[in-house]
């Protein structure tokens, strides 16, 4: 399954420890808002990426995430523009 | 400055490690390295041309780095290729016996040595051919370079770029980001204003500089450590697992939960409420620093709470939650965090163990050969750091602990990881939602150690009571001799049967089991027989001591409502409304002289003591029969009386050391031996009374052993075979001292409170032991714990509270079940139902499972953040043959003023405080050396012999005092200022003629005695009539009425000084002018004034008079000299005329160092002798030459800091005096002349001292070094070396301009005071 912005979405909140299935404002933060201000670290990035690569089989390097914190800047670099 | 020094500045980062180097030049802890296994095929060859184009495409990596005006440069430095000098070593070990071993061998040699920043190459490879396929590929790099994070990087580009050549394909493009942006977002940062935002954040956060936890003993010098102990270890694949996905805490990551587990441990180890953590953070994300290898990581501290109901969960939320917020402020430096909290040098530390977590891949692949990666040396370890990570090689979490070997043993180091381990399993493996607290830091193995091992003191004893072998004696041997009171003898027979009769009339009385009888009689048979007699009727005995005050009496008899009385009718006892006993008065002859009938069982009360509470209000402690009697049985077992023993009673029947004193004799048929009332504080009466009547054994607390001993009294003492010692803490130099003076007697030491029956631990002393003297194991039926916060037991080597459980416990406070229950509480390590006594104490279990006495929980002996020990500082003084004993403790008689301070009593010859305490700073660190010593004829003690800390007498500071300086007041002015200066220095009294400076006044504290001279006398003191008048007397002539023309000097004086202060700007100026030793002169700094200098004088010997030079033009009437050789040669005319000849000692800070050089050199060719030249942390001319002197801005901060204030970038004059007037500075009361003349003293100063040219002076320099990181990390005191004929150093850390601030003035006074002896002898 391809990964899309909403999945991007889904995984980061799981990440930061929000439940994604439950209704409430602690997720919803917006597509460019800095990550790391959010409390993402290097080793929830790294498991984002293992999950990525395992679930979507995208391949993609700590530093290109790292460098631009933001579901919008990661949507750009991982989700295919609908064809 | 304004030529652009060469090359590329350093990121923050790499000058926090250049400064590290630059500290300890020689040591090899910055190097960092790590070692690729490689399992495959390889081509040596295209392996060293992928190192050579990594590093040709990674500019950090080719940079050496040099010292510079302005800050340490990077130069690019030109790698030659492989072949040609490529620092690549490359070799085939297979032929070796373990060539794995062999390879390892090589790394470590490597990465011994010390790198000089300056040469470079800073990094250096290996290649290591160790089996067919396999090789080992070593990397090592200087922390100026690069960090772990860097090495990846780096390790993975050399990884493609083999794989790419061993394709015969071209490599891609580099990977790497460019080096100089990281350096521009470097600066960039450092100029914003989430700089000072971020610098702003931490200032706040650790406004309150929280304690730092310790886990091992504090150890090191003011340098880290050049090696580290390493121990490491792989989690089980069950606990990887339990922390990769834990249940019940889902948003938890391993590295938080590793985090929590740690500062769990950290707090209950250091038992705090909160620790402080380093966490290494790599300070990358979201920069472009991510793609450039490079030194960029910071260390963060983060401040965690440790509660007893918080669970991991919770724990590693907070810790999350903690290092997000800190990660806001992570790019502003640990160093400079340390640095903003004056937290640099020695025992300064601002975290704990650091928490260093690496998540990253380590796999690599070079062709078809796949490779693990392994760190080797991640950088100095100035404590502990703990590393955890995962290499993702499928081995799962690795944790290892790596050491400073200075506060760490192998032992020491491999317990704390052990523990740690297991922690973490039962951690994990409970669910992270348990409350910590029922966690315990041992391990199972340690819990049944300490828990049982050391506790198995099973014995049986018979159901008896503490009388029933007395009257066992009685009956079988009536003729032997039970009691010796001077002249009197008493056999058991007679004692008895008086003591029977008195008896029969007590139970006639109502006294019956349950029930208390007071006994008011001082030490005599009487007090015996009426002791027994109680006992006999089945009571408990309420000692009441004759010579306490009434109104205490009359209130524990309130309190206890005995059923009557013992007393003598010598009216001691007031009227407690009890009904009272005369023996003396009654004839008791008719009743029968055998043991009246009594219901007595040994659960009955024995005894009730009153011990002081906390409250104020004493409490009554209640010991059963069966709690003494197993105390007696223990002792007479492990330290067997015979009938031929003679026990000696001395200790006042309140004090429970008294119980066995009585009785223990008595159940075993020998004989008790009464010392006359009194005679216990007495030691010669003591002895004579050990010597006439033949005392076997006796007991002395250790303070009342150690006046024994030093009086001579012991040697009378040839018939003692024990001496048993208790009620405070044994110092070893007593027991040492003990065995020297009485060989062949045995010293056992004991501990144990009145609730639990005297005494429930022991150790026998050997002679040749060392360290402190345990309190030992447990007795008979006795259980030790030593718990730490949350109730757990510690492992050996943790400190604890001590807990006491078992037989010998009391039934609780009499008539206080409150108090009872809070104190006596349920044991959980005990059969149900037991109870344990919480005793406030603090110990450890040594692994010999003997139990060591640390202190009260709620006394500690802390300054400034360091733990010291008193014995320590007291075995260092005892061992100076003036010294007879020694005390230290820490006393806060100034508010905010805690000071260290030694109490002596005097050896031969009579000791000097002063010559004392530079005594000890030869063989002590500076911390550890009292600032007060007092000399004391005897210690004070309590009526039960201990120390009587409350009497103690503040310390007077150094100096001569008595005689004519203690003359009282003659006038209200005198005594007005006489109770001013006694007020500010935190003096009982001060006599007219004491000067304020030799009495320990400072500078600071002259501020506020001119403060307080202003509000209570209407007048103005300028700090230099302090210099000029420093006693009382001379101050009450010398100030002006009210009303009067104001002193000079005075705020409102903008003309010309009168007199004081022109005494205070003179170019010599006595800071102390009397005294019959060589004077010390003092060269001003660069500012002019020497007022500095004035902390020298508390510290140095009150004989030692000290004259400060001042620059001309401090007036603004006079021309300020035209080279540095003018100036030396003036004042070497105006030291001449106080002193036409040497020796001459000569002392200099800054600037003044350099004159005080150049007026060596003119003294030495005229042909003079100089016999001390003393360099501030002075730096040469050549150090200074081509570099650009102060301008405005900094002169201006010089005259700051002359005023204490350690601050930059006040923009203008007007505002600088605005400072020093809104904080209160004794300089704003300079005339405005003055202060308008300093800064272009300042600058004139700077400019003489860059022209001047040294010449040779052949004497020795004494050296003190602000050894703390500077930027001018250029300076070095070796440049001195052509121009001296030795350099002898010492290091202060701080920073230069704190070296003439507390402490570091005391110090430095201390260190300089020792020479100056030297000189003197």
């Amino acid at each position: 399954m391809a990964l899309t912005r909403r999945l991007i979405r889904e995984d980061v909140a799981r990440a930061l420890g929000e439940d994604p299935d439950e209704p409430g404002d602690a997720w919803e933060f917006g597509d460019e808002e800095n990550l790391l201000d959010l409390g993402l670290d290097s080793v929830r990035l790294m498991s984002l990426i293992a999950r990525w690569r395992r679930e979507h089989d995208v391949e993609v390097s700590f530093a290109d995430l790292a460098e631009r914190p933001s579901v919008a800047a990661w949507a750009a670099l991982l989700v295919e523009a609908p064809s | 400055m304004t030529a652009a020094a060469p090359g590329l500045p350093l990121t923050a980062a790499q000058a926090g490690m250049f400064y590290a180097q630059d500290l300890d030049p020689a040591s090899p802890a910055l190097n960092t390295a790590e070692c690729a296994d490689i399992r495959g095929p390889l081509d040596p060859g295209l392996f060293a041309q992928a190192l050579y184009r990594t590093v040709g495409e990674a500019e950090a990596l080719r940079m050496r780095v040099v010292r510079a005006a302005g800050g340490p440069r990077q130069l690019p430095l030109v790698i030659e290729p492989p072949g040609s000098g490529f620092p690549l070593d490359v070799a085939d070990l297979r032929d070796r016996t373990d060539p794995e071993a062999a390879a390892g061998a090589l790394m470590r040699a490597d990465l011994a040595l010390p790198q000089d920043l300056a040469a470079g190459p800073l990094f250096r490879h290996g290649l290591y051919r160790v089996g067919p396929e396999r090789w080992l590929w070593y990397h090592r790099a200087h922390h100026v370079l690069l960090d772990g994070y860097g090495h990846a990087l780096v390790a993975r580009r050399v990884a493609e770029a083999y794989t790419a050549l061993a394709a015969g394909a071209e490599p891609g493009p580099s990977p790497f980001a460019s080096f100089r942006r990281l350096l521009a977002e470097d600066g960039e940062y450092r100029g914003s204003a989430a700089y000072a935002a971020d610098r702003a954040y931490w200032r706040g956060l650790f406004a309150d500089r929280p304690a730092v936890p310790v886990l091992a003993g504090e150890g090191g010098g003011a340098l880290p450590a050049r090696t580290a102990l390493r121990r490491s270890a792989r989690l089980p694949a069950a606990v990887t697992e339990r922390l990769s996905a834990p249940a019940g805490a889902p948003g938890a990551t391993w590295p938080e939960l590793v985090l929590a587990a740690q500062a769990l441990y950290t707090a209950r180890v250091a038992r705090a409420r909160e620790v402080v953590l380093g966490l290494p953070m790599m300070n990358r994300l979201g920069s472009a620093a991510l793609r450039v290898p490079a030194m960029v990581m910071n260390v963060l501290p983060l401040r965690l709470a440790v509660g007893p109901r918080d669970s991991l969960a919770e724990l590693a939320a907070r810790a999350a939650r903690g290092i997000r917020e800190a990660r806001r402020h992570g790019r502003y430096r640990y160093e400079e965090i340390r640095r903003d909290l004056g937290l640099l040098g020695e025992g300064r530390a601002l975290v704990g163990p650091l928490v260093n977590a690496m998540p990253f891949d380590g796999r690599l692949r070079f062709a078809g050969a796949p490779a693990t990666v392994r760190t080797l040396a991640a950088g100095p370890v100035e404590d502990l750091t703990v590393h955890v990570y995962d290499r993702s090689d499928g081995t799962g979490l690795h944790v290892d602990f790596e050491a400073n070997p200075a506060r760490y043993d192998a032992a020491a180091l491999a317990a704390h990881h052990a523990r740690f381990l297991d922690l973490l399993d039962r951690l994990t493996a409970a669910g992270p939602r348990l409350p910590l607290a029922r966690h315990a830091v041992a391990t199972a193995a340690e819990r049944a150690e300490v828990l049982g091992t050391f506790n198995d003191t099973a014995a049986r004893v018979p159901p008896t009571t503490l009388i029933g072998p007395i009257e066992a004696r009685e009956l079988h041997s009536p003729g032997a001799c039970a009691l010796v009171a001077g002249e009197v003898a008493l056999s058991y027979g007679e004692l008895g049967a008086r003591a029977n009769r008195l008896a029969r009339h007590l139970v006639s009385l109502g006294v019956r089991p349950g029930a208390v009888v007071g006994v008011c009689l001082p030490r005599s048979p009487e007090l015996v027989v009426a002791l027994l007699a109680v006992l006999k009727a089945g009571g408990a005995y309420l000692p009441l001591d004759p010579e306490h005050p009434a109104p205490r009496l009359a209130g524990m008899v309130a309190d206890a409502a005995p059923v009557c009385v013992i007393g003598d009718g010598e009216g001691r006892l007031p009227d407690t409304g009890r009904p009272t006993v005369l023996p003396a008065t009654l004839d008791l002859s008719g009743l029968p002289g055998v043991p009246p009938a009594r219901p007595l069982t040994p659960r009955d009360p024995a005894y009730v003591l009153y011990t002081s509470g906390s409250t104020g209000r004493p409490k009554g402690v209640v010991v059963s029969h069966a709690a003494i009697d197993n105390r007696l049985r223990w002792m007479q077992h492990a330290h067997p009386l015979t009938a031929r023993d003679r026990v000696l009673q001395k200790t006042p029947a309140g004090f429970d050391v008294s119980v066995w004193e009585f009785f223990w004799p008595l159940r075993e048929g020998a004989t008790l031996v009464l010392a006359e009332p009194g005679a216990h504080r007495d030691p010669h009466a003591l002895a004579r009374t050990i010597e006439e009547a033949g005392v076997t054994v006796c007991h002395f607390v250790p303070s009342m052993l150690e006046v024994f001993l030093a009086q001579g009294a012991a040697a009378r003492c040839a018939g003692l075979r024990r001496v048993f010692s208790s009620g405070e803490a044994l110092p070893r130099e007593t027991a040492a001292k003990f065995a020297r003076l009485l060989p062949g007697v045995a010293l056992h030491n004991l501990y144990g409170p009145t609730e639990a029956a005297v005494d429930v631990t022991h150790h026998t002393c050997r002679a040749g032991d060392t360290g402190p003297v345990p309190i030992g194991r447990p007795v008979w039926n006795t259980r030790v714990y030593v718990l730490d916060d949350a109730l757990q037991p510690c492992p050996p080597g943790v400190t604890g509270e001590l807990y006491l459980a078992g037989a010998q416990l009391a039934a609780g406070y009499l008539g206080r079940p409150a108090l009872t229950a809070t104190r006596f509480v349920a044991d959980p390590f005990g059969p149900p139902g037991s109870r344990m006594y919480r005793t406030g104490d603090l110990g450890r279990w040594t692994p010999e499972g003997e139990v060591e006495f640390l202190g009260r929980t709620d006394h500690q002996v802390k300054l400034r953040g360091q733990r010291i020990e008193p014995g320590e500082v007291e075995a260092a003084l005892t061992a100076l043959p003036e010294v007879a004993g020694a005390r230290v403790l820490v006393r806060e008689d100034r508010p905010g003023d805690r000071r260290l301070v030694g109490y002596v009593t005097p050896g031969a010859p009579q000791p000097e405080p002063d010559r004392l305490r530079q005594r000890l700073a030869a063989v002590l660190p500076a911390p550890l050396v009292p600032g007060a010593i007092v000399v004391l004829d005897a210690f004070p003690l309590t009526p039960n012999g201990k120390l009587d800390r409350a009497a103690l007498p503040a310390p007077r500071p150094a100096g001569g005092r008595g005689g004519a300086a203690l003359r009282p007041p003659r006038t209200p002015r005198e005594e007005a200022l006489t109770r001013l200066f006694a007020e500010v220095l935190g003096l009982p009294a001060v006599g007219c003629e004491e000067g304020f400076f030799d009495l320990g006044g400072t500078s600071l504290l002259a501020v506020s005695l001119a403060g307080r001279v202003r509000e209570e006398l209407g007048v103005e003191l300028a700090i230099g009539t302090l210099f000029r008048a420093p006693t009382p007397a001379a101050l009450a002539a010398g100030l002006a009425a009210p009303g009067d023309h104001a002193p000079a000097g005075g705020a409102g004086d903008a003309g010309r000084g009168g007199a004081d202060g022109d005494d205070a700007l003179g170019v010599l100026v006595p800071l102390r002018g009397g005294g019959d030793l060589p004077p010390l002169f003092a060269v001003h700094p660069a500012g002019g004034l020497s007022w500095c200098y004035s902390g020298l004088l508390g510290g140095l010997d009150p004989r030692q008079p000290v004259f400060g030079l001042q620059a001309r033009g401090l007036r603004g009437d006079e021309p300020l000299p035209g080279t540095l050789e003018e100036m030396a040669a003036d004042y070497v005319r105006q030291i001449r005329a106080v002193r036409p000849h040497g020796p001459y000692r000569l002392l200099g800070w800054s600037v003044g160092g350099v004159i005080a050089h150049a007026m060596a050199v003119l003294l030495q060719e005229a042909g003079e002798e100089v016999e001390l030249l003393a360099l501030l942390d002075a730096y040469p001319a050549d150090q200074w030459r081509g570099r650009a002197g102060p301008g405005e801005a900094e002169a201006l901060t010089a005259l700051l800091r002359m005023a204490g204030f350690d601050r930059r970038g006040e923009p203008s004059r007007e505002e600088v005096l605005a400072t020093l007037r809104r904080e209160g500075s004794a300089l704003a009361g300079l005339p405005e002349r003055t202060l308008a003349a300093v800064p272009d003293i300042v600058v004139n100063n700077a400019r003489l001292m860059r022209a001047h040219r040294h010449r040779h002076f052949a004497g020795e320099a004494l050296f003190f070094t602000a050894a703390a990181p500077r930027p001018e990390s250029w300076l070095t005191r070796d440049a001195w070396r052509p121009y001296v004929g030795a350099l002898v150093n010492h290091d202060l850390p701080c920073t230069h301009p704190r070296m003439t601030t507390a402490p570091h003035i005391g110090t430095l006074a201390a260190l300089l005071a020792a020479r100056l002896k030297e000189l003197d002898r």
